[in-house]
């Protein structure tokens, strides 16, 4: 697992329980919870005026509004619920770079790990499904939304007892996570949280497609990206062979030479997702798996609980 | 283009280095297993060609470096003195008088050195050089191998500066021979002189018949040394106006002074004294000499003591300081002996035919009893072997020698060996010789010739145009002494000559006959002249030059003897001394004027022990005698020599051109002018520094370009 202490981790754990998982889009529950729904009823949080019809119960009319209007208008309230959260955790060869303690893979637990506490402790239900070559079946999880606290409990298990992949031969995958998405965005009917976490290592296109349709469909979309330093710096020096880990391609290069282009390219890529994920209204947190996530985790959450509370003021 | 050193150029194979560690990188990289490869084929795909360019550059300047160190290293060359493949040199020095004159701080003779060690130290490996110094004689030092730099250095060291005169057609006729058995495919001789114009005018017409006669396969190369001389000073000789010099006696010395340059020198002091260092010296300024001019002056000299003394003369300072002064080797006389040997008069039985000569020989001086001669006249028998022991010189004049009138008993024996240990006689031969019959006449003749009458005589005048130009019977070439040729000689004798002659004349007849000659025995010398100063023989005695002609006869003649201790500079130096002078020691040595120390043999005789020596560069300057070890007689002045330099060097110091030595030679050859800092290399049209500059600026860019690059070696 990452390298954050254990005491750390349950200081963020505790820190991230108290900011929350906010879902910044209406979501469906079936319960009372701490989101927004997108239905309107009679609940305790005011929501807007109506004129009345016949019919309405009399207590909800506004008597107020009718002394300064002298019309009969009732009142409306926001209906609470809770939500459904889907995790998705992208666990693709991809995602095996790193050291021991500091690859993506790891990072990646680690993030489920916390999000999906958070969630559960809000009282949401939270589901989560590993994305990853059909090869290796035994590192395909899938657990179905639930608010069960046992489910949980093994559910966080399953995800912790997950280590890294051995060695890969080099092999030719398709875009694992395109895919998952698609399902994800065809089964759900509910709408509810999507947590990718995943280095997006795929043709942006696709995934792009896949999130938008997510999106059209009133989910909540929360896209963790987690990618080592190396990846992004491109820091090496000599000769270097790289191997692709998700294809049967190599390259033989000098990354001194190439290390001003890569960053570019970088950059832009990191940006049209960042610009994708504003326009979509998706969060997009990008995460350094060879670093401590909590800064960039906490303000993560923190931003959309300040969201949250401005979109309730407005 | 050839190279010095050729095997270098294997060095060149090194470029390959940068290709082996291109390729070996290559060929073990560092495996990472990476997951955004998309990003890293388009960055690379952005810049590949920039990689490969640079890649290409870096290479390319690392295999240039590699290949110009080769190059450099190999020593290119462009230079016609050097072909491909080693060298057969020879290396002549021209180590003449003239060498020594002055370029700036350095001599001529040093910058060839300089340019001679260079060109050695230049020759392609395996070649081989041979060094010869001349002048007018050859020294071949040994030295076989060539690039050896102490063997080149100490070859060299053995050249030092002479004042000899130039001569350098023996030099090259060596050099020829040396490089005719050679077998080295390229043979050339080297030249290093300032090409000075005796050095090639001496045996000229023998030049282009050698160079003709040469092997097409040996080379000819000139280097010269040495920038135009705008004025020279020399002293061409100086003496005593008189002849006779006189122990404390304040005497008019003539000294004859000639500016051989192409432009007037001013200003000139002229400085004569006693003693190398100028005990005693007097000057004069001449205020202008022009280009080309000769003057005579005069300064007054007094020599305290008698005995043999060192006479010196400066005039002036220029670069060729050689010829600024002499130093001479004079005997100052308290009083000069001379003794007459006559006969009764021809055509005047009252007087001697001595008379006319006693008289012109004692009106040498204003005051006659001061005039440092005393003349004793000896007739008949009155010539007696004990009067020769005060005499200096001895005047015979055609003796009566016939019966009773004849000279005493061992007279001519005595006076024999008395001339042949350093005195001389003057012989005025008349007729009355050939009727010798007495004995002791008759030993005589080993050393006087017999004479005959000139038969069928036409009169005949002395022919003043042919007395030599310089010296002491210049004077009668012009008026008024040169009306000396109108006095008629109807009587002379003619000398039996013998091959063991070797005279020299002071002045003809009109036909042609010797006016008076010269011949040397052993230390001593004999003037024979082949008339009577008598009315019988012609009125030469009643004419005003006679007295004149007398006083110069006895000046040259008291010159002459002066020569043997002011010998012509010479490979072979001899000294001659009476027994009774001889200085105590077991060895001897001689010493130059620069301190140098050279072997002297002796050989000794009952008259006169002589000290010899062989002098492979004599100075010009006082040589002494000394013995080994040292003694108090080293002091003794009788034990020196002045050796003399010949004015030939300093009479023409710029040099020939290079078409005039072609024309010589009869060859075009190589020419080249080092008239500043020596600098052979420089003409060799070697590119190695060339080479280095670049290499330099290549070396640099690259380091600069392989950090910008981010690849440094």
């Amino acid at each position: 697992m990452n390298e954050i202490p254990a005491h750390n981790q349950a200081k963020l754990l505790e820190q991230a329980k108290y900011l929350g998982l906010r879902a910044l889009t209406l979501v469906e529950g079936l319960r009372v919870g701490d989101q927004k729904s997108p239905t309107r009823g009679f609940s305790v949080e005011f929501a807007q005026h109506r004129e009345y019809v016949p019919g309405d119960d009399l207590r909800h009319i506004d008597w107020r509004g009718y002394a300064r209007t002298e019309k009969y208008i009732v009142k409306q309230y926001e209906q609470e619920t809770n939500y459904t959260a889907h995790v998705l955790l992208d666990l693709s060869g991809s995602m095996s770079y790193g050291a021991a303690g500091k690859s993506k893979h790891e990072m990646a637990q680690l993030l489920a790990t916390v999000l999906c506490q958070i969630a559960a402790s809000q009282g949401d239900a939270v589901g989560l499904k590993t994305v990853d070559n059909p090869a290796y079946p035994e590192r395909l999880l899938s657990f179905t939304p639930s608010t069960k606290s046992n489910r949980l409990k093994i559910l966080l298990n399953q995800i912790t007892a997950l280590v890294p992949g051995p060695e890969r031969e080099q092999e030719n995958t398709p875009p694992l996570l395109s895919t998952a998405l698609r399902q994800i965005s065809e089964r759900q009917i509910r709408k509810g949280m999507v947590i990718v976490i995943s280095d997006f290592l795929e043709p942006w296109p696709l995934l792009l497609k896949e999130i938008f349709e997510i999106r059209a469909r009133g989910h909540d979309l929360l896209l963790v990206q987690v990618l080592h330093s190396d990846e992004i710096d491109f820091p090496m020096e000599g000769q270097i062979l790289f191997e692709d880990l998700e294809s049967s391609g190599s390259l033989v290069t000098r990354p001194q030479l190439l290390r001003t282009a890569y960053q570019k390219e970088i950059k832009t890529w990191l940006d049209e997702i960042d610009v994708s994920c504003t326009r979509l209204q998706a969060t997009h947190l990008l995460i350094r798996s060879d670093k401590p996530p909590e800064d960039e985790l906490l303000k993560m959450l923190a931003l959309r609980l300040m969201k949250k509370r401005v979109a309730k003021i407005q | 283009m050839h190279f010095l050193v050729p095997w270098m150029l294997f060095g060149a194979l090194s470029a390959g280095i940068p290709v082996a560690l291109h390729l070996l990188r290559k060929s073990k990289p560092t495996v990472v297993r990476w997951a955004p490869m998309e990003f890293l084929r388009k960055s690379l795909k952005e810049t590949s060609k920039k990689i490969r360019l640079r890649d290409l550059i870096l290479l390319l300047l690392r295999m240039t470096i590699l290949i110009l160190t080769a190059l450099a290293l190999a020593r290119p060359s462009t230079l016609s003195l050097f072909g491909s493949g080693p060298v057969d040199a020879v290396i002549l020095i021209d180590n003449s008088q003239s060498m020594s004159t002055l370029e700036g701080q350095t001599s001529r003779l040093d910058m060839a050195l300089t340019s001679a060690k260079q060109l050695l130290g230049n020759l392609p490996t395996g070649s081989k050089a041979r060094i010869i110094s001349l002048t007018d004689h050859t020294v071949e030092l040994s030295y076989n191998n060539s690039n050896e730099s102490d063997a080149i250095a100490s070859a060299l060291l053995q050249i030092k500066p002479t004042d000899r005169s130039s001569n350098f057609y023996q030099g090259f006729a060596n050099a020829i021979d040396l490089l005719k058995t050679s077998s080295f495919s390229q043979r050339k001789i080297f030249f290093f002189s300032d090409m000075q114009r005796p050095g090639w005018q001496n045996e000229s017409s023998s030049f282009k018949t050698l160079v003709q006669n040469m092997p097409s396969s040996i080379s000819i190369h000139m280097i010269r040394h040495g920038s135009d001389v705008d004025s020279n000073i020399q002293i061409l000789d100086f003496q005593p106006t008189a002849g006779i010099i006189l122990a404390n006696q304040r005497q008019t010395w003539g000294l004859t002074v000639r500016n051989r340059g192409i432009k007037p020198a001013t200003g000139i002091k002229t400085t004569l004294g006693l003693g190398s260092d100028f005990e005693t010296a007097e000057s004069a300024v001449i205020e202008k000499l022009d280009a080309g001019e000769e003057r005579s002056i005069t300064i007054d000299l007094l020599i305290p003591e008698d005995g043999h003394q060192i006479v010196k003369v400066v005039a002036g300072n220029d670069r060729f300081s050689r010829d600024n002064q002499k130093e001479k080797i004079v005997l100052a006389r308290k009083k000069l002996q001379v003794l007459i040997v006559g006969a009764k008069s021809e055509i005047d039985a009252n007087r001697d035919n001595t008379f006319f000569l006693y008289h012109a020989l004692r009106s040498g001086s204003s005051d006659s009893s001061n005039s440092g001669i005393e003349v004793k006249v000896a007739s008949g028998r009155g010539a007696t072997p004990d009067t020769l022991d005060e005499t200096d010189i001895v005047f015979m004049v055609d003796p009566m020698l016939a019966g009773s009138d004849s000279v005493s008993d061992g007279f001519m024996e005595k006076l024999e060996n008395w001339v042949s240990v350093g005195n001389t006689l003057v012989y005025f031969a008349g007729s009355n010789y050939a009727a010798v019959s007495d004995s002791n006449i008759k030993n005589a003749g080993k050393f006087l010739p017999t004479t005959n009458p000139t038969p069928n005589l036409v009169p005949s005048t002395i022919a003043t145009e042919n007395f030599p130009p310089v010296g002491w019977f210049n004077r009668f070439r012009s008026a008024p002494l040169n009306l000396i040729n109108q006095s008629e000689f109807r009587k002379r004798v003619t000398f039996e000559t013998s091959k063991d002659y070797q005279t020299s004349a002071l002045g003809y007849f009109s036909d042609n006959q010797p006016l008076a000659e010269m011949k040397q025995l052993r230390a001593g010398f004999i003037t024979l002249l082949p008339w009577v100063p008598d009315l019988s023989y012609s009125d030469l005695p009643l004419r005003p030059s006679f007295v004149p002609f007398i006083q110069t006869l006895l000046s040259r003649i008291l010159d002459t003897l002066n020569d043997a201790k002011n010998p012509l500079i010479s490979r072979e130096m001899s000294l001659r001394l009476q027994p009774q002078d001889l200085i105590g020691g077991e060895k001897y040595k001689w010493v130059s004027p620069t301190g140098t120390a050279l072997a002297a043999s002796m050989e000794k005789s009952v008259d006169e022990v002589v000290f010899r020596g062989e002098f492979l560069t004599p100075d010009a300057g006082i040589w002494k005698l000394e013995t080994s070890p040292p003694s108090n007689s080293n002091t003794n002045t009788k034990n020196l020599i002045a050796v003399q330099a010949s004015n030939e060097e300093g009479a023409e110091l710029n040099p020939l051109q290079e078409s005039e030595i072609d024309e010589i030679l009869g060859k075009n050859v190589s020419h080249q002018n080092n008239t500043g800092e020596a600098s052979i290399t420089g003409s060799t049209g070697e590119l190695t520094n060339l080479l280095l500059y670049l290499l330099l600026l290549f070396f640099v860019f690259e380091m600069f370009f392989a950090w910008w690059c981010g690849q440094p070696l």
